[in-house]
């Protein structure tokens, strides 16, 4: 299969994915919609080297994951942003917001909660929204199942805490 | 079960969001890559004529002030290295398959250790035209130390660009 089909294989089968990946490394829309290009046109370049290495939605997953990432140093660099990790994540106290049974709301406090963590770890809470497993997960990101399956578990604990109090999204 | 984890609830509600979709079609895409290796071309003819006048002017100060000929020497050096480093890992036809190839893991260590190497640069030439002025100095003080110096720094710098311009 060529550049092209490969590349119009992974959009029509990832595009939506990956439109949701960008929103948790770009809040700006303008910055948003640069940054989902950048990560398209990469994606069509890297094809130009696709012999089968690993399965397409790795190959597609580290491709985003990466150009996202250095964005994101980019970013930080520029406006002095402090990140967290998962572990950090799970020892702070509550968020004091009021629980709001709005989807909306359980959506944006969900992109919030995605969007204040180290890259490496929102990649992982980010694989782990879009349903893969830990093998998966682990495959894209380097870090061995049993790590990954350990940050799934803290993530469990943590989206708990800041959604699960009495309803469906935390009303 | 009111207090249960419902993190399949909120895989549904994240997989089901409204997000804009950005679509790009093979011709968008052709045309953004040829701008990009156009901006790489550019940058590199840049880079290949300001070296020839460098070689050239420092060439002759070597032959002129004899007295400056190890700092002069040292130019020549690096300024030949530049134009090697532009010339293996400057190219535009690079294609970004390291991008697949390397886990997120890697990719973020090599980006970490990059950003580390500009920002150590960076604080001790703070930008390109300090390492030029650096370098007018050395001929001032015929120092070949600071020579030797600003032309690591210069090298370094270069390679950092081509290295983040090559993507």
């Amino acid at each position: 299969m060529g550049q092209d089909a490969l590349y119009q294989q992974a959009a029509a089968t990832f595009g939506r994915a990956l439109d949701r990946l960008v929103r948790t490394y770009e809040a700006d829309p303008d910055k948003r919609r640069d940054l989902s290009q950048e990560i398209h046109l990469a994606l069509w370049r890297s094809f130009a080297g696709w012999k089968g290495q690993c399965s397409l939605r790795t190959w597609v997953y580290r491709v985003a994951h990466n150009v996202a990432a250095s964005h994101v140093i980019q970013q930080r660099r520029a406006k002095d942003q402090v990140l967290t990790s998962i572990e950090e994540l799970e020892h702070l106290p509550d968020p004091s917001v009021s629980r709001s049974a709005d989807i909306r709301h359980a959506l944006e406090r969900l992109l919030g909660l995605v969007q204040s963590l180290k890259p490496l770890d929102r990649q992982v809470i980010l694989s782990y929204l879009e349903g893969m497993d830990a093998a998966s997960i682990g495959e894209i990101v380097g870090l061995s199942p049993g790590n990954v399956a350990t940050k799934i578990h803290r993530i469990k604990n943590i989206l708990a805490r800041w959604f699960q109090e009495g309803g469906r999204y935390g009303e | 079960m009111e207090n249960e984890v419902p993190p399949d609830n909120l895989k549904d509600l994240w997989q089901n969001q409204n997000v804009e979709p950005i679509v790009m079609s093979l011709e968008e895409l052709r045309r953004k890559a040829a701008e990009f290796q156009k901006r790489i071309r550019h940058r590199n003819l840049r880079e290949y004529v300001a070296s020839g006048v460098v070689l050239v002017a420092f060439s002759y100060y070597l032959w002129r002030f004899p007295a400056m000929r190890l700092a002069c020497s040292l130019i020549l050096a690096g300024t030949l290295y530049v134009m090697y480093q532009l010339h293996t890992k400057g190219a535009a036809k690079v294609v970004p398959e390291s991008l697949a190839l390397d886990t997120c893991l890697a990719f973020h260590q090599r980006e970490l250790e990059r950003q580390r190497d500009l920002e150590m640069v960076s604080s001790a030439f703070c930008s390109r035209a300090d390492c030029v002025r650096c370098r007018n100095a050395s001929i001032n003080r015929m120092d070949p130390r600071i020579a030797f110096h600003s032309v690591l720094c210069c090298s370094v710098l270069l390679r950092v660009e081509i290295e983040q311009a090559s993507g």
